[in-house]
């Protein structure tokens, strides 16, 4: 058969992309399990982290189990989760709010008294990584745990060394270096979410 | 979910502040080739926008009433670069009919165009940020404009360099590296002008 | 034996991608502010490129003239749509720091050059090599430049702590170094050095 012939071109054009995409929707459907089984764990996981339960990162039947002890709960705001630690109770919200350049999506876990955070945790975001995108890191996410809340529900962010603040009692934070408005945009993300939480709180009292 | 920004930030933000090349290194490739003559940087400024454009809109639809609907979002980047490459394409046969005056100056910078990094960075962009229809149309534009200006400026300062006394080691593409990197702060510079919104 | 060899040395230094070639730069210059993203990025480029090469390579003879560069996309789409799979499914988290970033490993340049330069003219073999090294000599630009900017940058290495703390504190910290800016001065940078260094090889080896 002519190898540039139009028949031969076609023919080869189909199997090739066939076999690919086949071998593809392999890969696809033989990981699946896996990545929803990921994502579960990855939401179960900021939760956990939000209320600062301890668990073990790399055991997935770990953070299952320690799940359980969380009740969700549904609200006129959206739903939220309540705990009790060590004879406190605590509640955790999950809030989203525009980036620089997407949907940030955040877990904040407060103390029951909404005095104190518990702690905060980023599920999803499409920040620059390097950049913006350290919102994940611990580094920036311990300044929350234990971190006094604001009378005014306005946690404020000032430029730091990059190894975070460790004074909780007053009533600011260190921002990301080179990311500005991301910053601005996690700033405006837990200000919302603690004013949703007082709703919430003071709906149930 | 799709994210709530302000159109006219998240416009002024692709041209100047996030400049699809001077903050995410997206169409090197051809920008320092190219760059060395003004005329030949227009030209592929005003295809890659034009491109941009019309293939941010056709890979939007493509990736929410095909791919999405059908569960093939793994075989997105596949479809992707054949939508892209099929609307180079089209586009080239449509201005050589319509007119042939811009197919002269267009012509020859749009085979360039499918392998410009930067058309597929946008694109994926628009997938993984979960832009709407209308905010995708203005992201792409804002990077289209931010890439020809971002050309435009580069072989305009390339002129000068050219004739000035460069060390033997640094000459061509070194130069042309710290020229972009000097731009890049510069357009930093622009997050000022983000405050207002 | 020795065209492995010099294949390896042509590839990590004569004819290194970033430094001659200046090729494929696009994509991953993005995350070079952190070692552990530029790790993960140019370990899939290696790994993209090796593999799209031996496939390309080895159906060369099949590949009618007319389709062949979309047959090639196709390829290189279909392995970075694996590394893409793979890392969703067990490396969640970088997946997640790397976002689109990884999508385009598929725009890099130095992949397509690979198969047409080198895949299209070679038994598999070879181009297995040719496109591994290729990918090695990618990412060992990409890790200097990622060791320095994460270096000033942030005074860690791969997420460790390096520098004293005073380094990047106050109003003396590097943010330039974390930003966009300081990846164009240091390959600008490279390139003058290394382009020095052949210049000086050049002239030395006239004599």
């Amino acid at each position: 058969m002519n190898k540039n012939g139009l028949t031969y071109t076609i023919l080869f054009s189909f199997v090739i992309t066939f076999i690919f995409v086949f071998l593809l929707a392999l890969a696809n459907v033989s990981t699946l399990g896996i990545v929803e089984e990921n994502a579960q764990v990855n939401e179960y996981r900021a939760i956990l982290s939000a209320f600062g339960i301890e668990y073990n990162p790399l055991d997935n039947q770990d953070i299952i189990a320690k799940y359980g002890q969380i009740q969700k709960r549904e609200s006129p705001e959206g739903p939220y989760y309540e705990a009790t630690i060590d004879g406190e109770t605590a509640y955790a919200l999950p809030s989203t709010g525009s980036g620089l350049w997407g949907t940030i999506e955040v877990v904040m876990g407060v103390s029951g008294d909404l005095t104190r955070f518990t702690g905060l945790t980023v599920i999803t975001h499409n920040e620059t990584p390097g950049l913006g995108g350290r919102i994940t890191e611990s580094w920036f996410t311990d300044q929350y745990v234990g971190q006094r809340i604001p009378e005014n529900g306005q946690l404020g962010m000032t430029s730091g060394d990059g190894a975070g603040d460790p004074n909780k009692d007053d009533d600011s934070i260190d921002a990301i270096t080179g990311a500005t408005r991301t910053s601005d945009s996690m700033k405006a993300i837990v200000a919302s979410a603690l004013a949703r939480m007082k709703t919430i709180v003071g709906g149930n009292t | 979910m799709s994210p709530i920004l302000n159109p006219f930030s998240l416009f002024f933000a692709s041209i100047f502040t996030s400049n699809i090349l001077l903050a995410n290194f997206l169409g090197m490739c051809s920008f320092i080739s190219i760059s060395k003559d003004m005329k030949s940087s227009n030209g592929l400024g005003l295809a890659v926008t034009f491109v941009l454009v019309i293939t941010g809109m056709a890979n939007w639809a493509v990736l929410h009433l095909i791919l999405i609907p059908l569960g093939l979002e793994y075989l997105r980047y596949i479809v992707f670069i054949v939508v892209i490459a099929a609307v180079v394409q089209i586009l080239e046969m449509v201005i050589d009919r319509v007119s042939p005056a811009l197919y002269m100056s267009l012509g020859i910078f749009l085979p360039l165009i499918t392998v410009n990094c930067a058309i597929l960075g946008v694109v994926l962009f628009i997938e993984i940020r979960a832009y709407t229809f209308v905010q995708s149309i203005i992201f792409s534009l804002g990077s289209g404009l931010g890439w020809w200006l971002a050309i435009m400026a580069l072989s305009a300062i390339r002129k000068k360099v050219d004739k000035a006394p460069v060390p033997a080691g640094l000459q061509g593409a070194g130069i042309t590296l710290i020229t972009i990197g000097f731009m890049a702060m510069a357009f930093i510079g622009f997050s000022g002008m983000l405050q207002v919104q | 034996m020795s065209q492995t060899k010099d294949i390896l040395k042509n590839n990590l230094w004569d004819n290194n991608p970033i430094l001659i070639q200046i090729l494929g730069i696009c994509s991953t210059l993005a995350v070079t502010n952190l070692l552990s993203n530029t790790l993960i990025m140019t370990l899939g480029v290696s790994f993209v490129t090796a593999l799209s090469s031996l496939t390309l390579s080895a159906i060369k003879k099949l590949i009618p003239r007319k389709v062949r560069m979309i047959v090639q996309t196709l390829v290189i789409a279909f392995y970075v749509i694996i590394v893409d799979i793979l890392l969703k499914a067990y490396s969640p988290e970088i997946s997640k720091n790397l976002g689109p970033y990884v999508g385009l490993i598929i725009t890099n340049c130095i992949i397509m050059g690979r198969a047409e330069a080198f895949a299209q003219s070679n038994p598999p073999g070879l181009s297995f090599w040719d496109g591994l090294t290729s990918g090695l000599g990618y990412m060992s630009v990409l890790m200097l430049i990622a060791f320095v900017r994460e270096l000033l940058g942030f005074g860690t290495l791969f997420g460790y702590r390096v520098m004293p703390m005073a380094f990047t504190s106050g109003g003396y910290n590097w943010t330039i170094m974390v930003m966009a800016p300081s990846a164009f001065f240091l390959v600008g940078i490279l390139l003058w050095i290394s382009k020095s260094i052949m210049l000086k090889n050049e002239t030395g080896g006239k004599k």
